[in-house]
């Protein structure tokens, strides 16, 4: 476990798009850190600027102002390749569109991201359906994803995103696409995931979703308004 | 990322879109099989005209008429001027250098007997004919000496004209008409087949010294064909001296295009074909070559396509780890997999075709052998892949620079 040690933290990050020579800031002077094992929620209205932030930090973007530590390393001056490697290594994502690939099999999706982290083949699937079994969905290895439930769906993509075993599972919007039901069953397995240690952030723009979280930071406009512990964790049933 | 699931990812998504894999290396399939198939004829042509010239043999020097450099006589004249005559020939004849003088002089005209009319070639010769060119007498007897010093009106027939003129009565005796003139036929030969192209059996044979007085109207030959005893191009020289005296050329550096004769052998035709085949060689790869850059352009297409398709699941693959050079690779090794299978069908499809061609083209050519050239098998297995790697390139870098966020975007 590698909780109560600082994981990541920011000093005044901002992030400016330039477009044709048109500057767009997205981000401003964010600042915060995290330590391990948190669950945190990054919450705010659409266009506030809190995917960007999520991709600041899961390594799909670089900053372009400030300082961004990764377990006390700055990694904002990494390469393309590096950032590649963070990736595969340091994190796993969940997405609201689910982004699983369509004709191959629900053991296949989960096995993806192990090939690019060079995991020997048979450790593979010995690997995915333990990740499977976590999300209770080992009976459904051999299935096509198109062919499973819009919940079931995004319980493969946890699978997945657990499967390099990651410093942090980054879910993005993860209930938009599902029902309150189905929404219910992937926040309870985020927070158990967590329970078991592991650093979870959650981007959401619905409050019911962020309750379930232990920290909310609210975000608007491109800065962070609220940073507050919950300590009242909402556990059970989510309604949208 | 390991060869062994590049491989796997590649080939995967090429067989889940099978129908459309299928048609993108159509192009390269017929590509290849065509160049396979053109070289397949193209030296089983070469091999043919080879083969009959090697049949001559070596020692069979041909002389012709020639206008040699034109460019010293004024404006070029499309007219050979026919500059052998039989005294010529009888020149040649008394050298000790050659074991046979031959002379020839060919026309077409009509030759009938009875009812029956036919058009064929008719060939005035000497009676060494057979000598250079051997056939067998079926029948009768062959020209002699006699009859080319008598001005004889004798004819041989080849076996086929000798079938439709007289069907299955006997020729030898019989009296047939060539050009109005009635000539007695005094032999038949076995058959003989085809050479470049002509059907030897249709062919009536002459006293060249009658042919030129009856039915050419000339004192000239069309050409001489010399067997040499001894060394070959010795014998050529001593042609070119005799010829050059005989026809006042002053020509002491031996420069050939001041002769207004030619004197070849079976090695300079064999020189000659090579080359042809090399022209020939050149100009079915550049045909390839086009008919290839088209099956690539359509690989580039449809990869291009499949990348814009395909943009989510770049995205998604770039998000779990996925280098830049990842989804290269994975592209590159897509079309390259397109382009090399579509190659080992064009190349099984093309040797299938050229064995078969061979066969049909075998049944009306005599002595046609269909060979399928290895080196064009390689080539084409190399050709394809390579194909794929360039057309491949750019569809493959457009995907490995995909933003990754922008790419699971996409809609």
């Amino acid at each position: 476990m590698v909780s109560s040690k600082v994981l990541m933290e920011l000093r005044g990050v901002s992030k400016t798009y330039v477009n044709d020579g048109v500057e767009t800031p997205v981000l401003h002077d964010v600042t915060f850190s995290m330590q391990g094992g948190e669950f945190v929620a990054l919450m705010g209205p659409s266009g506030s600027g809190k995917s960007t932030l999520m991709h600041l930090l899961g390594f799909l973007d670089r900053i372009t102002g400030g300082a961004y530590l990764f377990r006390g390393k700055d990694v904002s001056g990494l390469s393309d390749d590096a950032l590649a490697a963070m990736r595969r290594r340091e994190v796993g994502f969940v997405f609201q569109a689910f982004h699983l690939l369509p004709k191959s099999t629900v053991l296949d999706n989960v096995m993806l991201p192990m090939v690019y982290a060079d995991v020997p083949r048979i450790e593979r699937r010995t690997r995915a359906q333990k990740a499977l079994e976590a999300v209770g969905l080992s009976h459904r290895t051999d299935h096509l994803s198109n062919q499973l439930s819009g919940g079931e769906r995004q319980r493969v993509a946890i699978a997945r995103a657990l499967v390099n075993d990651p410093s942090v599972v980054f879910a993005d919007e993860p209930t938009g696409n599902l029902d309150s039901k189905s929404g219910t069953a992937v926040l309870n397995l985020l927070q158990s995931l967590n329970a078991a240690g592991r650093t979870i952030i959650m981007v959401t723009h619905e409050t019911e979703a962020a309750e379930y979280a232990g920290r909310v930071i609210r975000i608007r406009d491109g800065a962070v308004v609220s940073d507050t512990v919950n300590a009242n964790q909402r556990t059970g049933t989510y309604e949208k | 990322m390991r060869f062994s699931d590049l491989f796997q990812t590649s080939s995967a998504s090429i067989g889940r879109n099978k129908s459309r894999s299928i048609l993108t290396i159509l192009g390269i399939v017929i590509g290849i099989a065509a160049v396979i198939l053109m070289l397949s004829i193209g030296q089983s042509a070469q091999g043919l005209i080879l083969s009959q010239v090697t049949d001559l043999g070596s020692d069979l020097i041909f002389v012709e008429p020639s206008s040699g450099d034109t460019a010293s006589n004024g404006p070029p004249n499309p007219f050979v001027e026919q500059s052998l005559t039989m005294d010529d020939v009888k020149a040649l004849d008394r050298s000790e250098l050659f074991a046979q003088v031959s002379a020839m002089v060919v026309s077409t005209f009509a030759v009938s007997h009875d009812q029956e009319n036919k058009f064929t070639t008719v060939v005035g010769v000497t009676e060494g004919y057979l000598d250079v060119f051997p056939a067998d007498v079926a029948k009768g007897r062959f020209i002699d000496r006699a009859d080319v010093d008598a001005n004889t009106r004798v004819a041989v027939l080849g076996k086929e004209i000798a079938e439709n003129l007289f069907g299955d009565q006997d020729p030898v005796g019989k009296t047939i008409k060539i050009k109005q003139t009635n000539f007695q036929v005094v032999g038949v030969l076995a058959e003989q087949g085809s050479r470049f192209f002509q059907n030897l059996d249709l062919r009536i044979a002459v006293p060249v010294t009658t042919g030129q007085q009856s039915l050419f109207g000339t004192d000239t030959v069309n050409f001489v064909v010399v067997k040499a005893k001894g060394d070959v191009d010795y014998a050529k020289e001593e042609i070119r001296w005799i010829l050059r005296d005989r026809h006042h050329i002053d020509n002491p550096a031996g420069d050939p295009t001041k002769d207004d004769f030619s004197v070849t052998t079976q090695n300079d035709a064999v020189e000659t074909i090579g080359v042809i085949g090399g022209v020939l060689t050149i100009l079915l790869a550049s045909i390839a070559a086009i008919s290839l850059v088209v099956g690539g352009i359509g690989i580039m297409n449809i990869m291009l396509v499949s990348v814009t398709e395909r943009t989510r699941e770049i995205g998604l693959r770039k998000a779990v780890g996925a280098t830049q050079g990842d989804v290269l690779r994975q592209f590159l090794v897509e079309a390259v997999l397109l382009t090399s299978v579509g190659g080992i069908i064009g190349v099984l499809l093309g040797v299938g075709f050229s064995l078969l061609s061979g066969r049909i083209i075998a049944s009306y050519v005599e002595g046609w052998d269909a060979v399928v050239p290895l080196d064009a098998i390689f080539m084409g297995l190399a050709v394809s892949t390579v194909v794929g790697l360039v057309f491949g390139l750019y569809p493959a870098r457009r995907a490995a620079r995909l933003d990754p966020i922008e790419a699971l975007r996409y809609e």
